[in-house]
């Protein structure tokens, strides 16, 4: 009865803690939600443009693969680089009697996801024109989503927590993703295995995900499931000790705020 | 045996003072060389025990500086105490902080939905209450509008009017009964009264004793991070008036009077407080036989005394005898201004005999104390200091132990009186 309430109230305090941070974000704006897609498509366009005409990549239907790296990449950096400030940017939900503390990285991480959702019937789209209609394995898709969920989670617990203690995290998060995002095969191929690099691709979640997704999207074949099974192997564990630490150390915030 | 909405043990919450610290940017980590900084570290809260009884209002008082929201907060949830336990039954609700948590560019709708569901209510039961909030708040104009138009006051009254609707069961206020204009103060203090005469259990921070005075039942002391008393309105904010005025004028105590046959138990501004302008000694617990007891059985009568030493220009003074439970319950507790009786100045002997005291077996202390006749002065006060263990068979459950007797069949049968024996 207490725990269903709990959730109740934790699903409500989502909705309208979401609703605030996109109304706020947009409201007084002419073209409003429509801002959140200028990133991805504009990088989208450079890459298309550079990458097929100009440092020809010879990748077949470029504009689906390097749309689907692009979007994928957005919300797990942007979730992660919102998350390391969600706890200190909200001193006084913290010092709040009653309010669940640790809800605030999944809400920064659902808040950035509603920006991926929306973009995704564009890439729906990207992908029809480029690869034909898309087959079962579409059906894929919200299990490969709500594995990015678990992996993004799983770390910005971490970041949120030590954030609090440890402000330079911010900053670190800020390169770290910045090289990831060349790290990470987002605008090229995976690097195979006999590369002296094979490990940035082949040791990298975010490498596995992508290659996931883009089954679904370019080859209409069902994800390999290999990559549910590295990325939950990760990041279950993973979860399950920043949450640890989220709890352990979360009852002292109130005072490190 | 604890029984009560909130329940407190032993609490303790210990801080770090701020440099010394651990080091919070890369450049101080790196620069701290890694040694372990010894941390300067202080109890701001310690040794803190009380209950509080479903739908009884407790004030507290204290200086600045007292540990009196650290409390409040730690009730509510926020942060885990370093020693000790809290535990509250109900739900919780918090007056605190009012306005923060409003978001500017969102309209007053918005912004109710959003304060409630942070203060806990679930959306249906927000949209349920919607329009008694907004018109408590007697916005019903501008609810629409953003509240980045509205005023200081306009939006004080919509998030204190959220905060009154989320129907709690123990309410946490600090300092906030002071919203809006004059008529909504008013407003706000009869709400508030209204909550707890539904049956609330409530706990105030307050500076202002016109408010405590009015609303609790009981007020809790505290004074630098310690417990002081925690008792009957009028004596403890008279114990409370007592720290203030020795804050005030800045004044040394009247000293203990050393040498004398002085308790070792009794240490000032510890266990004992006051002025010292009448002093208690040779308190004694008396058992049926006239002897001096500690322990005493269950039902069995006992008798306490102690004898006072006045000075000039004192005049009616209240004697007060308590007995209080190990978790700080008041068991009972009485005064001569009750009964009537005067105490013969300057000094003398006073004793109460109780016929029975029907109390189940556990530790008990006993509460002795001096006030002025209007009870705005704390001459001296000695607050449990004097053990007394009650020993017998017990009940179940609960403080009270009154001679019983079960019987089967009609209850009609015997007449109450005729049972006693």
């Amino acid at each position: 009865m207490r725990h269903s309430r709990n959730f109740l109230h934790w699903r409500d305090l989502l909705l309208e803690l979401v609703a605030r941070d996109l109304k706020v974000r947009y409201q007084r704006s002419a073209i409003g939600l429509g801002w959140s897609l200028m990133k991805p498509l504009s990088q989208l366009l450079i890459f298309a443009v550079v990458f097929s005409s100009v440092l020809p990549l010879q990748i077949h239907n470029y504009t689906t693969f390097v749309f689907t790296g692009v979007l994928c990449w957005t919300w797990f950096s942007s979730s992660l680089t919102a998350a390391a400030v969600s706890v200190t940017g909200n001193r006084e939900l913290v010092r709040r009697p009653g309010f669940p503390v640790h809800l605030l990285p999944v809400l920064t991480i659902i808040s950035q996801g509603v920006h991926f959702m929306l973009a995704l019937p564009l890439l729906l789209i990207c992908s029809m024109i480029e690869t034909g209609l898309p087959g079962p394995s579409l059906l894929a898709l919200p299990a490969l989503i709500a594995l990015q969920f678990v992996l993004t989670l799983a770390i910005a617990n971490l970041v949120a927590a030590i954030h609090v203690y440890f402000r330079d995290i911010e900053h670190m998060i800020g390169v770290i993703m910045m090289l990831g995002f060349y790290v990470t095969p987002v605008f090229y191929r995976p690097i195979s295995v006999s590369h002296e690099f094979w490990f940035l691709t082949a040791l990298n979640p975010m490498a596995w995900l992508l290659e996931g997704y883009r089954s679904v999207f370019l080859t209409h074949e069902w994800p390999d499931i290999w990559v549910f099974v590295k990325v939950l192997a990760l990041s279950v564990p993973l979860l399950v000790f920043g949450n640890w630490f989220f709890n352990r150390v979360s009852t002292r915030f109130v005072d490190e705020l | 045996m604890k029984q009560g909405a909130i329940i407190v043990s032993n609490l303790g919450k210990k801080y770090h003072s701020r440099d010394g610290g651990r080091p919070t940017t890369l450049k101080g980590f790196l620069l701290s060389g890694r040694k372990r900084h010894k941390q300067e570290t202080f109890w701001g809260l310690r040794d803190i025990s009380f209950s509080v009884p479903r739908g009884r209002a407790v004030g507290v008082v204290g200086l600045n500086g007292a540990g009196k929201s650290t409390l409040l907060r730690l009730i509510g949830g926020v942060g885990k105490p370093d020693e000790g336990s809290i535990t509250v039954h109900g739900r919780i609700g918090a007056l605190l902080d009012i306005g923060v948590g409003l978001t500017d560019d969102l309209t007053g709708r918005e912004n109710v939905y959003l304060l409630g569901v942070i203060t806990g209510m679930l959306r249906d039961e927000i949209a349920e209450q919607f329009d008694a909030i907004v018109a408590f708040a007697e916005l019903e104009d501008y609810i629409d509008a953003p509240v980045r138009t509205y005023s200081s006051g306009m939006r004080m009254r919509l998030a204190f009017s959220v905060a009154v609707h989320t129907q709690p069961e123990v309410l946490l206020i600090d300092e906030v009964l002071a919203v809006g204009d004059k008529a909504f103060q008013q407003k706000c203090f009869d709400r508030v009264f209204d909550i707890r005469e539904s049956g609330c259990t409530i706990f105030l921070v307050s500076h202002d004793v016109m408010q405590i005075r009015e609303l609790c039942d009981d007020v809790l002391l505290l004074q630098r991070g310690r417990m002081v008393a925690y008792g009957p309105l009028e004596e403890t904010l008279a114990l409370y008036d007592a720290a203030v005025d020795a804050k005030v004028a800045a004044t040394r105590h009247v000293p203990p009077p050393g040498g004398k046959s002085e308790d070792e138990r009794l240490r000032q501004d510890v266990n004992r407080y006051g002025s010292g302008e009448m002093r208690i000694d040779s308190v004694r617990l008396l058992n049926a036989g006239g002897e001096e007891a500690d322990m005493i059985g269950a039902g069995s009568p006992l008798r306490i005394s102690f004898k006072y030493h006045g000075a000039a220009g004192i005049e009616d003074p209240i004697a007060l005898i308590g007995i209080y439970a190990a978790d700080d319950t008041c068991c009972f507790e009485t005064n001569t201004r009750i009964a009537g009786v005067e105490l013969a100045m300057p000094s003398g002997e006073i004793s109460l005999s109780i016929e029975r005291l029907d109390l189940s077996p556990g530790r008990y202390h006993v509460t002795v104390g001096l006030f002025s006749s209007d009870w705005h002065h704390v001459y001296d006060y000695h607050a449990e200091v004097y053990p007394l263990q009650m020993v017998g068979p017990s009940p179940a459950k609960g403080l009270l132990n009154p001679p019983m007797r079960w019987r089967l069949g009609h209850a009609a049968d015997a007449a109450l009186g005729n049972e006693a024996g």
